[in-house]
């Protein structure tokens, strides 16, 4: 769910194309909401099976237009993917639309879920896209943590005070004034003695 | 307990990380050079021993004639846009400045510099002029406002000794028209609009004394469109049309024509400050322009002719620019015979002085406007050179006794170089150099501290320095450039010897709209053999330039890649190989394009290009920024990874021991966009991390309430940046890091179209004091713990451990043993500035606009160049020397004790052996 500062629905025409070929409608992706994400897509591949193969035989680009409308901005985006990663995963795509807190929509990108490799041969599929469309929205930067630490250190002197504090450091850190001396004295004695057993 | 443990902590992690100096490394590494910008007004004070000069800089400064030191110096104001309007010496030895946005008159003692009153003066409405002058009392200002019945005029003195404000009631104008060009010369005001062929006079203390005087009564036709500039020195003003120039002294009867004829080629004239004050006034100095220098002429005014005896040519250094402020003082020598000084600004910003004989001294003004700042390694040495060709591969001779001729006559030829190089006296024997040794030739050393470092500036002028002294080795000024955009490429360093190294300059015409290049040698300046003396005319505007990061394999030259405008893509230089290096990599090769007013940022494919023809597809677009109109929003920073950069280590051992892997994605480049006027929280800063070779968004993040100035740091997997929050009021420095995860997705190669979403880790403190500049240490192979550098504006360059900013410092537990196994400190909002961490020690730098950081040879230390009104060069060491001796390291002491272990095991020895021989016969 966003935190945006103005709602707004909007319509967003998609055209795709392989390679250096011409656009073709791919769809459309209708946005109710922008603020609660609700969204549903409408669209079918222009394209056959072959030409996704072909395409990603010949290390082509699959690129896709995105055509925005919303609160009476219109907005053109592009995006492109590896045509064989599309072709591998049998047209299982993720639309990302990006909303910054303003609530303007900046920018529109398909991608394929990351585990593909562009490897393998893949069998013969329906050419039916499996789109997951996801909106993706702009977080609030991080705010210096003051009260947080003060509230802290405010605590800490509170549990001085009661004497609470407990002690958590190791062994050695704890009695290293006792411990030092002895093994000096230790090393003392130690270094006296070789010289006995030699009268 | 707790408390004084982690505070425990917090000093042991001070104590690992000071990098503080020792009083007797001050000035080993480092140095400093005060400028003072472009002046834009000189004047001589009455002895002539000293220039007092405004610049556009916005400093006021005294120079020491004979010198060209600087005896002090003042920064009037910050802002941006104010600088120093007027420049006038009163008579009591006073200096009085005039600087605009906000307008602020200064009064200053010229021999101490000390600031005797200042006066603000409020304006409520920008008016449509307004003039300064000095009368012998008083610092005058007259402003013409519209009023309600046309334009008056309002006149303020300003009592030189106290600063008392004496306000005269406004006069009207009834023929002042907007766009008419005024001066004052007090207590007149000459007027001419430049439609207008009358030139209006007024008193400005009476009105009724208005006058007009016709351009023709005034003994200048002017042709049709043709236009007349008004122009004025102390109490003259001068006509200048296209073919005629003539000076006026401003009387109450008008104007009166003075030096009969001068020649059409004046390019300035300037009324002398003159020794002797009855001859003040008498004397006029022009320069003229000749073909291919410039003479000084000395007019008397009274007998109305060119003291031939007196005036003298000029020569200016060969890399000067055209004169445009022209100060000139008249002495009488010993003998009675007139002497003129001068001093004299050119358009490539450098400050002249001299006299008839010569140019004393030139002070490079140039350097406090640099665009872009390149550290180029040296040569090698000829020693290392000669063993070069000896294993060079193209040799005629193989076998035995080839090689056998080949040693011997590089050994030979080493020996004669040795031999040569004790004879000049460039192998010192004693040890260790000191800072400001110009004897040393222009080699390569060790380490690579030696560099020279390549400065582009505003005007087009080329500096190459030598890092270990500041000398300007060379200078170069561009010619019929257009440097409002320029970038310097290197494309070749020395390291590929024979082949010398290039550099290439991508600016514009001046007369067109297409680009240009200039590729010359960084070590010498000469032009390269390309185009005409090295410039190279392209026939096309470029939009983006990407220089490869690899060199292509016959010429070892790094391919500079064009976008022109219609996105076809062009190779520099354009031979086979380099053509067919981009050909071969274009699968690989993206470039993008942004917009920094609409905010549209394109990324393009080169894939489909072929060798006989490059081409390139748009691939991914986004438009950032609100369309609303009522917010002005723009790109403000775009910052990628340095191109040389390398991690070290792929990821973070936590205490757990398991691995946390950094996302490094090569191709993320970080854009902020900041907007103003936003009805709710005014400024905000959008920041957006972009792959842009598949035009994803890997993060975006925005800030309220924040104004400019805004910096952005980016290296490794993590981005520091930082805005003034207006709403706290106080400089804040925000840190993201990007991780992968416990597993990394593909450990050999990234690609950006298979790419895994990073965690972004983020955390935010607060910095007690105003940032001007911010840059991040980079080392040779990244093992160096990164340092930020950060440029403040009361003068100081603060080295910031990484450490301090790292996003996973925890806000609520005290230092476990896990955060200190890992060396992360607790949260503590506020960062310190410890007085050790200023590596400009008591150098103030005043102004600070960037900080350039190359890396040495040695891994630990990396050259740092800080440049602003003055220019800064230091060594830092983030993780100290680990790899090289300390300065004190006592070699004899050292030597000793070897020495003395040796022979004492040798006479043990020999003792033991006697005492067993002893036992033996027992």
């Amino acid at each position: 769910m966003g935190e945006l500062e103005s709602d707004a629905s909007s319509v967003i025409q998609l055209s795709h194309s392989l390679g250096s070929q011409p656009f073709e409608t791919r769809g459309q992706i209708n946005v109710r909401s922008l603020k609660s994400g609700s969204v549903n897509i409408q669209q079918d591949s222009s394209y056959d099976w072959k030409d996704y193969k072909e395409a990603g035989e010949a290390n082509e680009f699959y690129h896709l237009e995105a055509f925005v409308k919303y609160n009476g901005i219109e907005r053109t985006f592009l995006t492109s993917t590896k045509a064989c990663l599309l072709y591998e995963s049998q047209l299982a795509d993720i639309i990302t639309i990006h909303v910054d807190l303003l609530g303007n929509i900046y920018g529109v990108s398909v991608a394929t879920p990351h585990s593909q490799q562009c490897t393998g041969t893949v069998p013969e599929f329906e050419p039916n896209f499996n789109t997951t469309v996801l909106i993706s929205y702009m977080e609030h930067g991080p705010v210096p943590d003051v009260a947080m630490y003060v509230q802290k250190v405010e605590q800490e002197k509170v549990a001085k005070e009661r004497g609470e504090t407990k002690d958590n450091r190791s062994f050695i850190a704890k009695y290293w004034m006792y411990i030092v001396p002895l093994v000096l004295v230790f090393m003392m004695s130690g270094a006296s003695n070789p010289e006995q057993p030699s009268r | 307990m707790k408390t004084s443990s982690s505070s425990l902590c917090i000093v042991f992690i001070f104590i690992q990380t000071i990098n503080g100096l020792y009083e007797d490394q001050i000035g080993k590494f480092d140095w400093r050079q005060q400028y003072i910008g472009k002046v834009k007004h000189a004047i001589f004070d009455s002895t002539g021993k000293k220039i007092v000069v405004g610049t556009e800089e916005n400093t006021l400064a005294l120079l020491h004639a004979g010198t060209g030191k600087i005896e002090w110096r003042h920064l009037l104001g910050s802002s941006a846009k104010s600088t120093i309007t007027s420049l006038f010496l009163l008579s009591n030895g006073k200096v009085a400045s005039v600087s605009n946005f906000p307008t602020i008159v200064r009064v200053f003692d010229v021999s101490s510099g000390i600031l005797q009153w200042e006066t603000a003066v409020a304006k409520d409405i920008q008016p449509v002029l307004c003039k300064w002058s000095v009368s012998k009392r008083d610092v005058i200002s007259i402003e013409i406002n519209p009023s309600r019945s046309g334009y008056d005029l309002r006149l303020t003195e300003y009592s030189a000794t106290s600063g008392t404000e004496n306000v005269s009631p406004a006069t009207e104008l009834p023929w002042f028209t907007p766009g008419t060009n005024c001066q004052l010369v007090f207590p007149h005001l000459v007027c001419l609009h430049p439609q207008d062929d009358a030139v209006n006079i007024v008193d400005v203390r009476n009105s009724d004394t208005h006058q007009r005087i016709e351009l023709q009564y005034l003994g200048i036709t002017v042709g049709a469109g043709q236009l007349v500039t008004l122009g004025v020195t102390k109490n003259f003003v001068s006509l200048r049309t296209t073919g005629t120039f003539s000076l006026y002294k401003v009387t109450d009867e008008g104007l009166q024509r003075t030096g009969a004829e001068w020649p059409s080629e004046t390019v300035l004239v300037s009324v002398p400050t003159v020794k002797d004050t009855e001859a003040r006034g008498q004397y006029m100095a022009a320069l003229i322009k000749r073909e291919k220098n410039y003479s000084v002429r000395i007019y008397d005014l009274e007998t109305d002719q060119v003291l031939d005896d007196v005036s003298g040519d000029m020569k200016l250094p060969d890399q000067a620019g055209e004169p445009d402020l022209l100060s000139t003082f008249l002495m009488r020598k010993p003998n009675g015979e007139l002497s003129y000084r001068y001093a004299i600004s050119t358009t490539d910003d450098s400050f002249h002085y001299g006299s008839k004989k010569e140019v004393y001294w030139t002070r490079e003004e140039a350097l406090t406007s640099i665009v872009q700042v390149e550290m180029v390694d040296l040569p090698v040495s000829s020693i290392e050179a000669s063993i070069e060709e000896e294993f060079g591969s193209d040799q005629p001779l193989s076998g035995i006794l080839g090689h056998t001729i080949r040693r011997l006559s590089s050994q030979f030829r080493q020996l004669l170089i040795v031999a040569q190089q004790l004879v000049a006296g460039q192998i010192s024997l004693v040890h260790r150099d000191a800072v400001g040794s110009n004897s040393k030739a222009l080699e390569r050393d060790r380490f690579g501290l030696h560099k020279l470092i390549l400065i582009l500036t505003r005007p087009g002028k080329l500096f190459a320095m030598d890092t270990l002294s500041g000398r300007i080795v060379w200078q170069r000024l561009l010619k019929n450039v257009n440097t409002d955009k320029v970038r310097l490429y290197v494309q070749r360093t020395s390291i590929h010897y024979p082949l010398e190294p290039q550099c290439t300059i991508l600016t514009k015409s001046s007369t067109s709209n297409q680009a240009v290049l200039f590729v010359f040698h960084p070590i010498t300046g000469e032009p390269a053999q390309f185009g005409s003396e090295g410039y190279v005319n392209l026939s096309y505007n470029v939009q983006q330039a990407l220089l490869l990061p690899q060199n292509e394999e016959t010429e070892y030259m790094k391919p500079l890649l064009l976008l022109d405008e219609s996105a076809a893509p062009h190779v520099f230089p354009p031979t086979e190989s380099a053509i067919n290096h981009v050909v071969k990599m274009s699968n690989n090769l993206f470039m993008f394009v942004a917009d920094t007013k609409s905010c549209v940022l394109r990324g393009y494919s080169l894939a489909k290009s072929r060798a006989d023809q490059l081409s390139s597809a748009a691939v991914w677009q986004l438009q950032l920024c609100s369309s609303s109109d009522s917010v002005e929003e723009e790109i403000v920073s775009i910052v990628s990874r340095h191109p040389e950069e390398k991690v070290f280590s792929q990821g973070r051992v936590l205490a757990d021991r398991s691995v946390l892997y950094k996302y490094l994605n090569p191709n993320m480049v970080v854009v902020a966009t900041a907007g103003t006027n936003h009805p709710h929280h005014r400024g905000y800063l959008n920041l957006y991390l972009i792959d842009v070779v598949s035009g994803a968004v890997v993060f975006s993040t925005s800030h309220r309430r924040v104004q400019s100035p805004y910096h952005v740091v980016y290296a490794e997997n993590w981005i520091v940046y930082s805005y003034y929050n207006e709403k706290y009021r106080r400089t804040e420095l925000s840190s993201l890091e990007l991780f992968e995860g416990q597993t990394q997705s593909n450990s050999t190669a990234f690609s950006s179209f298979s790419a895994p979403q990073p965690l972004v880790d983020r955390q935010a403190y607060i910095y007690p004091a105003h940032i001007t500049a911010m840059k991040d240490t980079v080392s040779e192979q990244g093992m160096t713990a990164k340092h930020i550098l950060l440029g403040l504006t009361n003068g100081w360059i603060q080295e910031m451990p990484r450490a301090f900013l790292d996003p996973r410092r925890p806000v609520v537990a005290a230092a476990t043993p896990e955060m200190r196994e890992e060396g992360i400190m607790p949260y503590l909002p506020e960062l310190p500035i410890p007085a050790e961490a200023i590596i400009n020690y008591n150098q103030t730098i005043s102004n600070i606009k960037s900080i350039y950081v190359t890396p040495s040879s040695l891994e630990s230390t990396a050259l740092v160049f800080v440049c602003g009104l003055d220019i800064f060069f230091t060594h830092v060491t983030p993780s100290r020397t680990f790899d090289v001796l300390n300065d004190d390291f006592e070699y004899g002491f050292i030597a000793l004790v070897l020495i003395g272990l040796t022979l004492a095991s040798f006479i043990t020895k020999r003792l033991a052996g006697k005492k067993s021989l002893r036992q033996a016969w027992k």
